[in-house]
C-alpha cells in the first residue's frame, strides 16, 4: 500500500516537474521539442527499415571510396565495387534498436538546442499549453527511456537487455496507466471511512476553481 | 435496452459534452441551481412522497395493493419535479455566471474546466434520474426501458448516487453556499 502510494505520488512530482519545464520554456518552444521528439520516435520505429539501410549504404560508400570507388581508372572503381561484396554490414538485428535509440537521443538535443533559438521566442507564452505540451514530453520521455533506465536497479545483464528489447513504449504507458490506476483505487480505499468529506472537498475545491478563473476584468456590465 | 449504467452514463456523456459547447461560466449557474433541487428533494423527500401517494391514491384512484402503479407515479412526480427545476435553470438567466460578469478561461484549462463542470453536471442530473428508478424499485421495467437485475458495476455506482454519497442531504448546500459567496463578491 505505501510502495504504491509513493509510486503515485512520485509519478505525480515527475509529471509535475515536467510540466513546470513547459511552463518556463514556453508554448512554442516546448510544442516544437514535442512534436520533433514524438515525431521522429515513431518515424524511426515505422520506418526503421529505411534509416537501418541508409546506414548500412553509408558505410559501404565509405568503404567504397577508401578503396578507390571515387577514382577515375575504372579498373580501380572495379576492383573497389567488387571489395564491396566483403563488407560485412554496420547495422544487424543484434545492433540496429539501439543504433536507432542513439539517433534518436540526437536529433532530441538538436531540437532542444534549435527550440532555443531566438525564432521560437517571439510570441512564446507561458500558458495552460505549455503545461500541456511539457506534461506530454514528461510522459513520451517516461515510455522510451524507463526501460533503459531500470538497467541501472535490475542486477544481471540479460534481464535488463531482455526488458529493453521485449517492452515497446505502449506496454510502458499501459504498465503505468494500470499502476497508476490500482495506487489510486488504494488510495481511495484508505480514505474511504472519511469519504464524504473527501468528496465534498473535492467537489467545492473543483467549484471554487471554476468560478475562480473568471475573468471578470473583461466583463460584459448587464 | 443494455444495462441501465450505460444508459445513465449516455445521458451524463451527453450533457458533459452540452456544458463543454456552453462553456463553464454559463454551467456553473445550472450546477448551483441543480445541487441546491437535490438537496430540496432529499431534503422533504418524506414531506413530498406523503403529500403525491394521497394525490396519487385520491385523485388516480390507485389502490393500496397497486404498489407498482403508485411506485411509477411517485417516481414519475419526482422526476419531473427534478426535470422543471433542471430545464429552469437552463432556459432562464438566473444565476448564470457569465451573466453576473465573468468570461471562462481559455483553451486549454478553460476547455477541461467546462470540461469537469460539465461531466459534474452530468453526474447530478444522470445520477438523480437513476436514484428516482432505483428509489421505486425501476419502475420503467415495466416498459422493457430498462433490464434488470443490475451487473455488479451498477450495483457499485448505485451506491455513489448524488442522493447517497452523503450522509445528509445539507452537505449539498455547502459548495451551493461557496458559489454563491463567488457570485455576490466584487
Amino acid at each position: 500500500m505505501n510502495e504504491q502510494i509513493e509510486i503515485l505520488v512520485t509519478f505525480i512530482l515527475y509529471l509535475a516537474f515536467f510540466g513546470w519545464i513547459g511552463w518556463m520554456r514556453g508554448r512554442k518552444r516546448e510544442g516544437f521539442t514535442l512534436a520533433v521528439a514524438l515525431g521522429s520516435w515513431i518515424l524511426l520505429q515505422r520506418f526503421s527499415g529505411i534509416f537501418i539501410s541508409l546506414a548500412n549504404l553509408g558505410k559501404k560508400f565509405f568503404y567504397l571510396a577508401k578503396a578507390g570507388g571515387l577514382s577515375s581508372n575504372s579498373d580501380t572503381q572495379t576492383a573497389a565495387i567488387g571489395t564491396l561484396k566483403s563488407v560485412p554490414p554496420l547495422l544487424t538485428a543484434e545492433n540496429a534498436p539501439g543504433f536507432l535509440f542513439v539517433l534518436w537521443v540526437i536529433i532530441l538535443i538538436l531540437a532542444y538546442v534549435l527550440s532555443s533559438k531566438a525564432w521560437l521566442s517571439k510570441n512564446n507564452k507561458a500558458d495552460g499549453w505549455a503545461v500541456l505540451f511539457g506534461l506530454g514530453s514528461g510522459l513520451l520521455y517516461v515510455t522510451v527511456l524507463l526501460p533503459r533506465l531500470i538497467a541501472l536497479v535490475v542486477p544481471g545483464d540479460a534481464t535488463s537487455t531482455e526488458i529493453i528489447r521485449t517492452s515497446s513504449a505502449l506496454d510502458v504507458l499501459g504498465t503505468t496507466l494500470t499502476l497508476l490506476r490500482t495506487s489510486l483505487v488504494n488510495v481511495w480505499q484508505l480514505v474511504r471511512p472519511q469519504a464524504s468529506l473527501i468528496i465534498l472537498i473535492t467537489l467545492t475545491l473543483l467549484l471554487v476553481l471554476a468560478a475562480s478563473t473568471l475573468n471578470r476584468s473583461n466583463a460584459r456590465k448587464t | 435496452m443494455g444495462p441501465i449504467e450505460v444508459i445513465y452514463s449516455t445521458i451524463a456523456i451527453m450533457i458533459a459534452l452540452v456544458g463543454v459547447a456552453r462553456g463553464y461560466a454559463r454551467e456553473l449557474g445550472n450546477t448551483l441551481v441543480i445541487m441546491a433541487a437535490i438537496f430540496l428533494l432529499t431534503f422533504q423527500e418524506s414531506l413530498i412522497l406523503n403529500l403525491f401517494s394521497r394525490t396519487g391514491q385520491r385523485v388516480f384512484s390507485i389502490a393500496g395493493d397497486q404498489s407498482d402503479l403508485l411506485n411509477f407515479f411517485l417516481s414519475t412526480v419526482f422526476t419531473l419535479l427534478f426535470i422543471s427545476i433542471v430545464f429552469a435553470s437552463y432556459s432562464g438567466r438566473v444565476f448564470a455566471f457569465a451573466s453576473f460578469g465573468g468570461r471562462p478561461a481559455g483553451p486549454p484549462h478553460g476547455l477541461i474546466i467546462s470540461l469537469l463542470v460539465g461531466l459534474l453536471n452530468g453526474y447530478l442530473i444522470a445520477g438523480t434520474l437513476w436514484y428516482y428508478q432505483d428509489k421505486f424499485n425501476y419502475p420503467l421495467q415495466r416498459f422493457g426501458l430498462i433490464r434488470l437485475p443490475l451487473t455488479a458495476t451498477g450495483e457499485a455506482i448505485v451506491e455513489l448516487l448524488p442522493q447517497r454519497i452523503f450522509d445528509s442531504p445539507v452537505y449539498w448546500m455547502v459548495p451551493v453556499a461557496v458559489l454563491l459567496i463567488f457570485l455576490v463578491r466584487g
